[in-house]
């Protein structure tokens, strides 16, 4: 019996959870892996923490982290034709705004972001213009502004409103079948709550020899403060941040040459150096190794590419980190694509390199081990 | 009938320009009960007709209210990409959308965009065109160059969402909210008396050709002619004279392409049933079918009935549903009123000494 449903997922990634107001995804998170941990709590940034002890008489601690949060809109007004303005909260893609369906405030009422018919304005260069977000109404179906206010305040956050679903030609959920082992998945919030799922399933393989604190992190869409902050007082030997990736693999315009920075079914996504942290070399060294070994598909990502919570964990500790990421096409947006083949060898992956972590984390590195680099 | 419901049905079914069945089939079911003859013709038109009460020879009324939606057109199959060409629908609202492919297979897929971290500041700053997009199905080259073939439609898959108010938003409104208040205005008729044979149509091929509505006339007939059309909401970005409030009535069209009789009729109905309405002015035409059906009709006396819609053309076209029941009773009351006496009061009089003898 695995915790990782087709209904898991579902729930998972359709729940709203904009920065600094992860409460439902955080809920959901803690009732799930209850059974499987030896201790869990909650800090005043936000974030969830969960032990699962190892079997080692002295066991390391290894810290593996997720963030909750999505990128989301908040209301920043109400005007007086009770339409909502908003802001963006996270790198949220504006071109995929127009004309969408979301979701606002805690009562997750529905909301459409308006979009001017085009008939009343063909002049190409204005046209074609993306809209700046704080250009952008959100509308509720108010009457007025107190009818708006009646239902919905200044600081709610509004996230998209997408479906999970497989894709393909047969595109039926059963909740409590476990996920297809191939396929392809849509829907809302991959980044990263496909990370989120991947650290629930590593904590349902535990134990392993060391000591795994779980952490699902908030606020990484708007400065990984939940990293920074679980960084300085986590006191782990090593990291592992698990992501939703950037994914390019697609045709541009027709007779233009692309190189994508990964590829959907390539297998999980390695990085050596993002925007912001340079990935720990033994780790890294760690995961091929392992890859190799058990035959597990991987590709690196192109370096100097987004940023993630290993530079927030590891800023004022200097813990080793790795990251390893499940390509996402279409991220930041309100529907992603995912492989689900990559998704379970980011698992295996990881699993498997968790089995024999500790050698390599005991001791000091000598300087005949240097030359193996 | 549930105006929601029925709303939520029409919208929800596929029936892009030029591949009008399947509507077609839902809106046949929907009008036998209401009409005493229902027929669908080789365009797929659905016309029935409710016989008037009057002596003959009887007026003829035809309602007519397109019932195609604008789509998205499969142009190639490049590996396990679609690419696609949009008609009528604004390009803008694409990214992020899901749809539904019409191959072989009813095949769902979304229209996706390079993620943001990747894109120059030029990229951020300007929509792409929509021929630089892709429909991403999740299935692999084979499979889909099995399924989808060049020609195929494509729709934004959207189910109907419901807002406060009583208003909802959804796909293809334009025009199934107006043959929701034709079949509503129907649905009147049964309880009361009309002179007039009514013609009620829906008709194909709007958003393109005009196919359906031009076509139809000479089979028809028709004294007069009602087309039911959506119309612009009251939206930031869309000028006063031309953005009409929602729940603030039937918008009653203005202009050359209407006769001015009817306009008057139309207006003076309102008010003695009470309910709001607007005056859309069409200095020019109407952009709807009523410029094919005034002329193909050979001239039949032209009233254009709106619902004021925001975000036309896009998947969320929102409107109040009390402004549909309320153009169902305009439309019932003017059915009502339409007799001999009314047809022969919209002659245009020559000055007493011109009468023709």
């Amino acid at each position: 019996m695995t915790l990782l449903t087709q209904g898991f997922l579902k729930q998972l990634t359709e729940l709203p959870g904009a920065p600094g107001d992860e409460g439902p995804v955080r809920d959901f998170l803690a009732r799930t892996i209850r059974p499987l941990v030896d201790d869990l709590w909650v800090d005043h940034i936000g974030n969830l923490f969960a032990l699962r002890r190892g079997t080692d008489l002295e066991p390391r601690r290894v810290a593996v982290l997720a963030h909750m949060d999505e990128v989301a809109l908040f209301v920043t007004e109400i005007d007086d034709q009770g339409f909502l303005k908003v802001a963006a909260s996270g790198g949220v893609n504006p071109r995929t705004l127009l004309g969408k369906v979301v979701q606002v405030g805690p009562e997750h009422l529905p909301g459409i972001i308006l979009v001017p018919p085009d008939h009343f304005n063909r002049d190409p260069e204005v046209y074609r213009k993306v809209p700046e977000i704080d250009a952008l109404v959100v509308d509720i179906g108010a009457t007025d502004k107190e009818n708006a206010r009646a239902r919905v305040k200044v600081g709610h956050r509004i996230l998209f409103q997408t479906p999970f679903r497989l894709m393909g030609v047969d595109t039926t959920l059963h909740a409590d079948a476990p996920l297809p082992i191939q396929g392809r998945i849509s829907g809302k919030a991959f980044d990263d709550r496909l990370g989120c799922a991947t650290l629930v399933a590593l904590l349902e393989q535990a134990p392993y020899p060391f000591d795994l604190l779980a952490v699902f992190t908030t606020q990484e869409e708007v400065g990984l403060r939940g990293a920074l902050v679980a960084g300085i007082k986590a006191q782990a030997d090593a990291a592992f941040v698990l992501e939703g990736t950037v994914c390019d693999d697609l045709p541009g315009p027709p007779g233009e040459k692309r190189f994508p920075t990964t590829r959907l079914g390539n297998g999980p996504t390695l990085t050596q150096r993002d925007r912001s942290w340079i990935v720990h070399p033994p780790l890294l060294r760690h995961l091929l190794r392992t890859a190799q070994k058990h035959n597990i598909p991987y590709q690196f990502k192109h370096p100097n590419v987004g940023g993630t919570d290993a530079s927030g964990f590891a800023r004022y500790q200097g813990v080793p980190v790795a990251i390893v990421s499940t390509p996402c096409r279409y991220i930041h947006g309100p529907v992603s694509v995912a492989d689900l083949s990559d998704f379970h060898n980011g698992i295996r992956l990881l699993s498997a390199a968790f089995a024999d972590l500790p050698s390599l984390l005991a001791g000091e590195t000598s300087p005949a081990a240097l030359r193996d680099f | 009938m549930r105006i929601k419901d029925t709303l939520k049905q029409l919208s929800e079914t596929d029936g892009p320009t030029g591949s009008e069945q399947g509507i077609a089939q839902a809106i046949y079911r929907l009008l036998e009960p209401l009409c005493d003859q229902v027929s669908i013709d080789g365009h797929f038109n659905v016309i029935g007709i409710r016989q008037g009460e009057g002596g003959e020879p009887r007026p003829r009324l035809a309602v007519m209210a397109h019932m195609d939606e604008i789509f998205l057109m499969i142009s190639a199959v490049e590996g396990p990409f679609l690419r696609f060409r949009p008609y009528a629908c604004d390009p803008r609202v694409l990214i992020g959308q899901e749809v539904v492919v019409l191959g072989r297979r009813r095949i769902r897929g979304v229209i996706g965009d390079r993620p943001p971290h990747l894109m120059s500041a030029q990229e951020r700053r300007q929509m792409p065109e929509p021929t630089a997009l892709v429909i991403d199905t999740g299935l692999d080259a084979d499979s889909l160059a099995q399924l989808v073939r060049v020609g195929d439609y494509a729709l934004v898959a959207r189910t109907m969402v419901e807002l406060l108010n009583e208003r909802v938003a959804g796909k293809a409104f334009d025009n199934r909210a107006s043959v929701v208040a034709l079949l509503a205005a129907l649905e009147e008729l049964q309880k009361a008396r009309h002179p007039c044979d009514v013609l009620a149509v829906a008709n194909v091929g709007e958003e393109f050709s005009g196919v359906g509505a031009r076509g139809i006339m000479d089979r028809l007939r028709p004294d007069l002619v009602l087309v039911l059309d959506v119309t612009f909401g009251q939206q930031p970005g869309t000028p006063k004279a031309y953005g009409f409030k929602l729940a603030g009535g039937p918008v009653v069209g203005i202009g050359p392409n209407i006769h001015p009789r009817l306009t008057e009729s139309l207006v003076e109905l309102c008010d003695s049933l009470e309910i709001p309405y607007a005056l859309e002015p069409m200095p020019r035409h109407s952009g709807t079918d009523a410029v094919d059906t005034q002329v193909a009709s050979g001239g039949a006396p032209t009233a254009v009935i709106g619902i004021p819609t925001r975000n036309l053309h896009s998947p969320v076209e929102t409107l109040a549903l009390k402004d549909v029941r309320r153009v169902a009773r305009l439309v019932a009351a003017f059915a009502g009123r339409v007799d001999t006496a009314f047809l022969e009061g919209l002659r245009f009089k020559l000055p007493e000494e011109v009468q023709p003898s």
